[in-house]
């Protein structure tokens, strides 16, 4: 069944392929049965990662074979109206290739599947993938534009950093961005964008931004696939005492079942999300200001009063209600203990922030600056309670469980990066072609952070601040044919980072074949940025044809 | 009687087939294999446009011209006219088993009229002569409209002679549909589409507000839009570019990036980077000279008599197999200026050598020298007018003399004085019609 299933998909793909290709070019040479007003476009790709380290997976497996195809259509109805959608499909090779890897999650959702990750297009998971992903309508007045429909709408003068970038959110199931473009990594939400310039020297811009009901938090890959997050994050748990023998898997699916559960009691409450933004330029100066009132993409957790009674009548004598019985009830309840006792909350936040950017004329560089005040950023605090403390270090001595307290906290946040991107001239290495360097420096504060506040910064997850760094190099030789980039960011707070190489050689410019690996480092799996992901470095070969 | 009808319509109909397909246009000599012209051109098809000429229609004076004198494919050996070109264009065209078969076509040298554009171009000639000045930095002052400078005053300050150039009678504002194509020495070839839209501030002789366009608080010089329309990688990437009248002051340059899908400011210190995506010109160098003539040092070498592609054919002309255009152009005999030109700090350019039609002020040659001072780049602009005399670049290639590998460039519509205006050039607007994604 499951064959005829890989068959059939196999075929609908190559007919997919050879009706986009057939109609793109036709589309192009404005002889379509579509007319001249519809253009197709897009690319099929695959992406082949192999893992270098044991991790989730044994070193020397592959860590994805995803073949994508992506078909853009844009259509002019009128002067005033154009139509543009996406649709990507992909279907991940590796579980069918390689079965000596974990093919557990293959059939699993992303994760947390909210009700809005609807299954309108067949089978969503791990392996394989239909979505819509954009389509919207974009209707000008003047120098208005309005766009209705489901998009990506990206605000913000960083790389990698999300301050102002913050609108859709992301699918890190294949890697996020240390693998793919962050184009491709945005969650596409239904939204209104209203965009009104006003066509003088200050180039004044308003753009006013609405997301009445689709709310989707980020997602990552299901339990037990590559670039797990839970993996390096959550532990067995072993108590031969109390007959107790959960492994990590059963303990993130029962976290993830809770986080679903509670996921779908939000998407069905008030979740309006929205914003504006101005901008203007002033002499040298483009510079712009934003509000944006969102839900929290990341959630935070609490332990039910009624848990933590329990844990505490478990295990204090002194209680009236002592009862160390319920340590076998406990036992018995299997790892949904855990989500059962925990509750999940995307509370909402609201973003101040300002951005610029400037020509230096000293150094030939573009100064870029953001930041962003996040006002009531939700943090998870680790439990306070030392009868909860005490059941954690019996569930778990290594001390990687914790339960939160029984609420969270909120703290004002604020972060901003400056950044410089140059065009240099290194002749010895490069005759005719710039390199194009483009350093960031980002910084952020958590006002008043507590004691046990799950900051998600620094080595353990705990710190208040965060500093870090990024270099990006990229080139060109053989008249554009062959690019090379490293990227490279660490964390100074965290002591940790990334560096990633690129060779890309694109023969025409609709071909390109790129090959690349990326390596992750860090002191602990707790680390801010890469520490839950520092065993999966992986090189990887993508090949890539556009129409 | 029905029979030799019958073989009459096929005789007609072979003689008009043979006619278009094997003769190239106007020139009595036979069409070279590989040779496409306008609309023949497979390239437009395969970047999904249809060959749609000039706005205005081609000029007739050109097109109808007598050919007096050929060389190259099928006519006299080129020998003959070594004298008359650039060194390098000769070396060119001489191997035609490298770079592909080319012919040169003599015709009279049409004069310009005195009416309509060119008639009003002189009129503000006239009006400011004498009113401008070059300052110590090699600025011009007080440039309103016009050729700033006579012939006797350029022809004694290089300077002068340069800015003639730079103010010459071309468009306030135009819209060119523009084919970009690689190809290298194994005969690869990859094609690109771009529309670029200009608009200038001062010598507007057509639209309103002119001369000069006011307001203009920013003293800006032109504003170019580059959208690239295809392939997908490169498409819906849009460059908005302000240069500005202050000598001292660099242009501003935003781009939309789809894969960013946001506008980023881009820095435009390193004039003499190479152009993106294999393309055989620098930013500076591009169409002859693209950058701020007070940045470079200019020496005036002299004036010769060559043949020049500065008033030639309107219509594409491309050997598809071969890796130049203007393949059966139209030339003219007149003494071209050579003006060579030095960047105030050589980095990938030592030099560069312009040769400029001192009549119509176009530059139908141009050699690049690279940092060790040997030839780097032959860049050939076959420069035409349309019925109203306005002037348009119609056949260029750029040829990396030090390999085997050319850029060539030509347009599938050009469209001159719509009347845009400054706000017309905001990057919403522009995403309004290019936005891929």
């Amino acid at each position: 069944m499951k064959k005829k299933n890989l068959l059939f998909f196999v075929v609908m793909v190559c007919i997919g392929v050879a009706l986009c290709l057939n109609c793109a070019d036709k589309a192009r040479a404005e002889e379509s049965l579509l007319g001249e007003n519809v253009i197709l476009t897009g690319f099929i790709e695959n992406q082949t990662g192999l893992r270098l380290q044991n991790g989730v997976n044994d070193d020397y497996q592959l860590s994805r074979m995803r073949n994508t195809l992506q078909v853009e259509g844009a259509a002019t109805i009128t002067d005033w109206l154009k139509f543009n959608t996406t649709v990507r499909g992909y279907f991940d090779a590796s579980y069918e290739l390689d079965h000596t890897i974990n093919d557990a999650p293959k059939h699993m959702a992303k994760v947390p599947d909210g009700r809005h990750n609807e299954k309108l297009y067949g089978d969503r998971n791990m392996e394989q993938e239909v979505d819509l992903r954009e389509y919207y309508f974009r209707v000008f007045h003047g120098n208005s534009t309005l766009k209705i429909g489901r998009q990506q709408v990206v605000w913000g003068e960083a790389d990698l950093f999300r301050m102002s970038d913050i609108i859709n959110p992301l699918d890190v199931s294949a890697g996020g961005t240390f693998v793919q473009d962050l184009e491709n990594v945005r969650v596409p939400l239904r939204a209104i964008d209203f965009v009104h310039e006003i066509p003088n020297m200050h180039s004044f811009k308003l753009e006013l931004v609405a997301i009445p009901e689709d709310f989707r938090p980020n997602t990552a890959a299901a339990p037990g696939a590559n670039w797990d997050p839970f993996f390096a994050t959550t532990p067995d748990i072993t108590v031969p005492m109390l007959g107790i023998n959960w492994n990590k898997y059963d303990v993130a699916r029962a976290l993830i079942d809770a986080m679903e559960r509670d996921l779908n009691d939000f998407q069905d409450n008030d979740h309006f999300q929205g914003g504006v933004r101005l901008r203007a330029r002033f002499g040298d100066w483009d510079g712009s200001l934003f509000y944006y009132y969102s839900r929290s993409q990341d959630a935070v957790m609490t332990l039910n009063r009624s848990s933590e009674a329990m844990v505490e009548m478990a295990s204090n004598p002194a209680h009236p209600f002592y009862n160390p019985g319920i340590l076998a009830g406990i036992s018995a309840a299997g790892p949904s203990f855990i989500g059962q006792s925990l509750h999940f909350y995307w509370p909402k936040v609201q973003n101040i922030g300002m951005t610029f950017n400037v020509p230096e004329s000293l150094t030939g560089s573009i100064i870029r600056f953001e930041s962003a005040y996040t006002i009531d950023q939700p943090f998870t605090v680790d439990s306070p309670n030392p009868f909860v403390a005490g059941m954690q270090n019996i569930l778990d001595p290594s001390g990687l469980l914790k339960f939160p307290d029984t609420a969270f906290i909120k703290r004002d946040v604020l972060a901003c990066m400056i950044g410089f991107d140059r065009p240099t001239f290194i002749t010895a290495l490069n005759r005719d072609r710039t390199f194009f360097i483009s350093g960031q420096l980002y910084q952020k504060f958590v006002f008043d952070a507590v004691d046990g506040m799950k900051t998600g910064l620094g080595r353990e997850g705990y710190s208040k601040q965060q500093t870090m760094a990024t270099l990006l190099i990229n080139s060109e030789y053989f008249d554009g044919k062959v690019t090379p980039e490293i990227l490279g960011a660490y964390d100074f707070t965290a002591k940790g980072g990334l560096a990633r190489a690129t060779i890309t050689y694109s023969p025409t410019y609709r071909a390109s074949i790129a090959l690349g690996g990326i390596w992750l480092f860090a002191r602990n799996d707790t680390a801010a940025l890469v520490g839950p992901f520092r065993q999966d470095d992986e090189i990887f070969l993508n090949l890539k044809y556009t129409f | 009687m029905l029979k030799k009808l019958f073989l009459s319509g096929i005789l007609a109909f072979m003689m008009v087939f043979i006619h278009q397909s094997a003769w190239a246009e106007g020139t009595g000599l036979p069409k070279a294999p590989n040779w496409a012209f306008g609309a023949d051109i497979p390239i437009f098809k395969d970047v999904g446009v249809s060959y749609k000429g000039w706005n205005n229609g081609p000029n007739p004076a050109v097109e109808n011209a007598k050919i007096i004198n050929s060389w190259g494919y099928k006519a006299k050996p080129v020998e003959e006219i070594k004298d008359l070109l650039p060194e390098e264009f000769y070396e060119i065209i001489k191997h035609p088993e490298i770079w592909g078969d080319f012919r040169i076509n003599e015709i009279e040298n049409i004069p310009i009229p005195s009416t309509g554009h060119w008639g009003k171009y002189r009129e503000y000639t006239e009006k400011y002569k004498g009113t401008c000045s070059i300052d110590a930095k090699g600025s011009i002052k007080n440039y309103i409209a016009g050729q700033p400078f006579t012939k006797e005053e350029a022809e004694k300050d290089v300077m002068k002679l340069m800015w003639n150039w730079q103010k010459s009678c071309y468009c306030d504002d135009s819209f060119i549909e523009f084919v970009i194509s690689n190809i290298d020495e194994s005969g690869f070839v990859r094609n690109a589409l771009a529309d670029h839209i200009v608009m200038r501030f001062d010598n507007r002789l057509e639209t309103d507000p002119q001369p000069l366009y006011k307001p203009n608080p920013q003293g800006i010089d032109n504003i170019l839009a580059f959208p690239y329309r295809y392939p997908y990688n490169i498409g819906g990437t849009i460059m908005l570019t302000y240069r500005y009248l202050s000598p001292d002051k660099d242009d501003d340059m935003w781009m939309y990036i789809p894969s960013m899908r946001r506008v980023r400011r881009m820095s435009t210190a390193q004039r003499q980077d190479r152009m993106p995506a294999g393309m055989n010109y620098v930013y500076d160098t591009n169409e002859g000279f693209q950058g701020k003539l007070e940045r470079w040092k200019w020496k005036y070498i002299g004036k010769k008599v060559m043949l020049s592609a500065a008033n030639s054919t309107t219509t594409p002309q491309m050997d598809v197999k071969g890796h130049l255009m203007g393949v059966d152009n139209k030339y003219y005999r007149t003494p071209l200026y050579i003006v060579e030109g030095r960047p105030e700090r050589a980095i990938t350019i030592s030099k560069i050598r312009l040769y400029i039609d001192p009549e119509r002020y176009q530059i139908p040659y141009a050699i690049n020298y690279d940092i060790k001072e040997k030839p780097w780049f032959f860049q050939y602009y076959g420069y035409a007018y349309d019925s109203k005399w306005f002037p348009g670049p119609v056949n260029m290639f750029s040829i990396d003399l030090q390999r085997r590998y050319t850029t060539r460039a030509f347009f599938s519509s050009l469209t001159f004085h719509e009347g845009r205006k400054a706000e017309d050039f905001t990057m919403e607007l522009l995403k309004q019609k290019y936005l891929k994604r």
